[in-house]
């Protein structure tokens, strides 16, 4: 019952967070941003892509 | 059959705590820390009913002592066909529980529940195989937990209890013998 | 980075403006600054530090040199300033800091004049690069130079990078090199993105709405607490992790003490016992395999075992049951007359046909149910015998392996109490010597303290494994709730995805570090033993700290030197070779190697051995060595090097060098 909902994700969704987040990482090395403001950005993030069609 | 969540209170749950590695949300863990001789509390699930029934031990749940076990339903998934075998052996043979061979053979092979007459009938059966679950339980805390204090004790036990089967077995082979020479 | 030019203005010791120009050129990497001892070698790391990162590393912050100090009259303003110029990206950079005195100040105490100088002077920085003309200069933004430079080589690293020798045989033992190494090797973006997603994740989880689910809600208080608790076990954790490694630090050191006893009977006593306690170790850590696969053993299939007789009976009794039936009839495999019972009750047949009762199909249908089970036992008795035959394959030494396995255990169990014994009677070798007495006695409690402290951390391990189960737990019932309910279907969602990409980033992490720390630990044993005559292993621990992996017995601060660079060459090589340079990160750079007397401590042999390594592993080495070292150190050294300069102090008209007065030649 518990995989279900993960059977269901969509492989490329999860793809393009995970690039986005590098993404987001390796720019944040040297930016060095705050911890609450990179946990924001990544949350937005995510409920864009996977609100995404 | 082995679909549902399955729970034990008092006294046995106390015992398959001490017998099994625990996993998991568990309370009382620090109560329960010596050697465990099974990994997993299905482990002891699928054997236990086998060695009640050679030791002949059915046992009854007691609360007299606070205790409290159970696995999720989930954890039967792979394990399913080997407790349905074992299942399966003591419907056979278990001639206390139900003197006609006839119906003891039907059981054995009863599994759908379409009817409120099977259902009951499983019923029965899944009691007597956790009645000797929990005899199980009690024979292997009498020969591990009950006369072991350390890592050591259990291995020594482990072996002696193994060696000990065996060389039963081999006794009832020998009495076979006998018994196949003296009647022919 | 590779460094081209450094310019002092009357940086402390060196006065007027000193230019050291380093050398380019990758076959000839080495540039060398020879000096006597206290000729300011020390300085030119500073001055690196201080232009590249505004980090003042001396004990008089001070900069300005005091010859030009001394001449300063109130409300008299100097300057002084260091320019780094490097090559980073094919583009040419000028780093330049100074800081501008005004003298309050001035008066005479005795013989000597005091000139005081303003508390806070005002420090500037610029960078520019050269245009590809070659000529024109662009600055950068002042509020970006920070930026850039830790672009350019990340602050937190320069330590690694711009190193003194009195610092140099620390490194390798430094308590944790997680953070340098990690960052190094660029696992800091997914050690970053993990935490981040962690907490981006709990952020979800609060999102959803319990309310009207008690279970749900129940959970979720829960979770909090376990959160809270694990934290606390975390920080509990850390505390009983510093402890060991001191007690266990403690007690090296008292072996080395041990060691250093001038008895040789003690000496032998020590060496016996390291050897013994080793031997010891390698013994118990069998034993536990033993006992581990003894259980393993125990839980294969013990119904096959112990079912045995039951199993027999019920063969039996099955056989019996097929004989009264008649024998084996043919029936459709694997079906049961609940089968038929289900065809009957529908009223028609898997091809369609109505089967009524009194028509030809129906009787059919009837006559297979009678050759099916459990009615009928042919099939089922076949069934049940396969069945049997396949749980017991495999086990039919079930008794003899549990058997043999017992026999091994004892058998290392035997050998631990022997060796336990050997130990005891070595240890009291140690004790019958007066000098020595007291040092055993410390070490042996340093040992006891260790034991309890690695219990404590066991067990916090313990609750630490638990109390996450119980996250995972609580977590498994908040999302069940969340999937039952409609509005937080978006939520569950959101968690669905970012745990998925969290499980692959902590996936990722782990196997990337495993990469690096099995490159780094294979790469410091094949430096350390080009520059170590001797035979030593070598590992690197989960914090990236270097062990022997025998036992530690005493190490001289060569022999620490030695580790040093065996681990700075091997994590600079690395960083140069991209080790996880792959499309999803981008990772690694060139690196300069600036050394301050790297060789004080260091004897002739490792001097030697370490020279032959550095210029091939770091892109570009700077050093500043003694005399002395040097012409160990020139034998290896000379080929590489491309610019040598030398550090001299201006001799007064007596003859007598003047400290304030340095120059590089």
């Amino acid at each position: 019952m518990e995989q279900n909902l993960d059977q269901k994700l969509d492989e490329n969704k999860v793809n393009v967070i995970k690039y986005r987040i590098l993404e987001m990482e390796t720019d944040n090395v040297v930016k060095k941003e705050s911890n609450p403001a990179m946990e924001d950005k990544i949350k937005k993030m995510i409920i864009t892509e996977v609100d995404k069609r | 059959m082995f679909d549902k969540d399955f729970k034990i209170t008092g006294r046995h749950a106390n015992y398959w705590k001490d017998l099994c590695e625990l996993a998991g949300n568990v309370p009382d863990r620090e109560a329960h820390n010596n050697f465990k001789i099974f990994s997993a509390y299905i482990d002891a699930y699928v054997l236990c009913p086998l060695i009640g029934y050679q030791y002949n031990r059915k046992g009854v749940l007691d609360t007299s002592e606070d205790g409290n076990a159970g696995m999720l339903a989930e954890v039967f998934g792979k394990r399913r066909a080997e407790l349905k075998y074992v299942y399966q052996i003591l419907m056979l043979i278990d001639e206390e529980s139900e003197p006609d061979e006839d119906k003891r053979l039907f059981r054995a092979f009863k599994f759908s529940e379409e009817t409120e007459d099977d259902k009951k009938l499983i019923e029965a059966n899944m009691k007597v195989f956790n009645a000797y679950f929990l005899g199980g339980l009690e024979v292997l805390h009498e020969q591990f937990v009950e006369q072991c204090h350390d890592e050591d004790d259990y291995l020594k036990a482990m072996n002696d209890f193994v060696k000990h089967f065996s060389d039963e077995q081999d006794g009832e082979a020998i009495k076979a013998g006998i018994d196949k020479i003296l009647n022919n | 980075m590779i460094l081209k030019r450094l310019e002092m203005n009357n940086f402390r010791q060196y006065i007027g403006d000193q230019t050291v120009e380093f050398s380019t050129d990758p076959e000839k990497n080495v540039t060398v600054l020879i000096g006597v001892n206290t000729s300011g070698k020390t300085t030119i790391v500073r001055a690196f530090e201080w232009c590249l990162y505004s980090k003042n590393g001396f004990e008089d912050q001070v900069l300005l040199n005091s010859e030009v100090r001394q001449r300063m009259n109130v409300g008299d303003v100097q300057e002084t300033y260091v320019a780094v110029t490097f090559i980073h990206d094919d583009r040419t950079y000028t780093i330049k800091r100074s800081v501008k005195y005004v003298c309050n100040e001035r008066y005479k105490d005795g013989e000597k004049i005091v000139v005081n100088l303003n508390k806070k002077p005002e420090e500037t920085v610029s960078l520019e690069y050269l245009q590809a003309d070659g000529q024109t200069k662009t600055p950068i933004d002042r509020s970006n130079i920070a930026e850039s430079m830790d672009r350019v080589l990340p602050k937190d690293l320069s330590d690694y990078f711009f190193f003194g020798g009195e610092r140099i045989s620390g490194i390798a033992n430094r308590a944790d090199l997680t953070k340098a190494v990690r960052g190094l090797m660029r696992l800091d973006v997914l050690e970053n993105a993990s935490t981040h997603l962690k907490s981006v994740v709990k952020v979800f989880e609060n999102d959803i709405d319990t309310t009207g689910d008690i279970n749900a809600q129940r959970a979720k208080d829960a979770l909090e607490t376990y959160n809270i608790r694990l934290s606390e076990l975390k920080n509990e954790l850390s505390n009983y992790d510093k402890e060991m490694s001191y007690w266990q630090q403690q007690e090296i050191e008292r072996n080395a003490e041990l060691a250093k006893s001038n008895i040789e009977q003690v000496k032998k006593a020590k060496e016996d016992r390291d050897r013994i306690q080793s031997a010891l170790e390698s013994e118990k850590r069998r034993l536990i395999a033993k006992r581990d696969e003894m259980v393993r053993a125990f839980n294969y299939r013990p119904y096959a075992f112990f079912g045995l007789p039951a199993i027999q009976k019920s063969l039996e009794f099955l056989e019996k049951a097929n004989e009264k039936a008649g024998g084996v009839k043919e029936s459709i495999p694997a079906m049961e007359q609940d089968a038929v019972d289900f065809l009957i009750h529908r009223g028609f047949c898997i091809c369609g046909t109505r089967l009524d009762q009194g028509t030809i199909a129906y009787q059919k249908v009837m006559e297979e149910r009678r050759v099916l089970p459990p009615e009928h036992v042919g099939d089922a008795v076949r069934q049940y015998k396969d069945k049997s035959e396949g749980y017991l394959a495999g086990t039919e030494d079930y008794a003899g392996k549990i058997e043999q396995l017992f026999k091994e255990y004892r058998l290392i169990k035997r050998e631990i109490v022997r060796l336990e014994n050997e130990k005891e009677a070595q240890g009291q070798l140690i004790i019958d010597d007066t000098d020595a007495k007291e040092i055993e006695t410390k070490r042996r409690n340093a040992h006891t303290k260790y034991l309890e402290a690695k219990q404590d951390y066991d067990s916090c391990s313990r609750k630490i494994g638990e109390c996450e189960s119980n996250i995972t737990n609580c977590e498994q019932t908040i999302k069940k709730y969340a999937k039952s309910s409609a509005k937080n279907e978006r939520t569950a969602r959101l968690i669905a995805y970012s745990q998925a990409v969290l499980s692959w980033l902590l996936e990722t992490y782990k196997g990337k570090e495993e990469i690096v720390r099995t490159e780094l630990e294979k790469r410091v044993n094949e430096n350390f033993s080009k520059m170590y005559h001797g035979v030593r292993s070598i590992e690197i621990d989960e914090k990236y700290r270097v062990k022997y992996s025998d036992i530690t017995t005493e190490e001289s601060d060569g022999l620490k030197a030695v580790k040093s660079f065996a681990f700075i060459a091997s994590l600079v090589s690395m960083a140069k070779d991209k080790i996880l340079d792959d499309s999803e990160i981008k990772l690694g750079q060139v690196y300069p190697l600036v050394m301050d007397a790297p060789f004080s401590n260091v004897d002739e042999i490792h001097i030697d051995n370490i020279c032959k390594i550095l210029p091939m592993t770091a892109n570009q080495v700077v050093m500043a060595v003694m005399q002395k070292d040097w012409e160990y150190a020139a034998k290896n050294l000379q080929r590489y090097v491309g610019k040598s300069y030398s550090i001299e102090k201006d001799r007064d008209s007596e003859g007598n060098e003047i400290d304030t007065s340095t120059h590089i030649k």
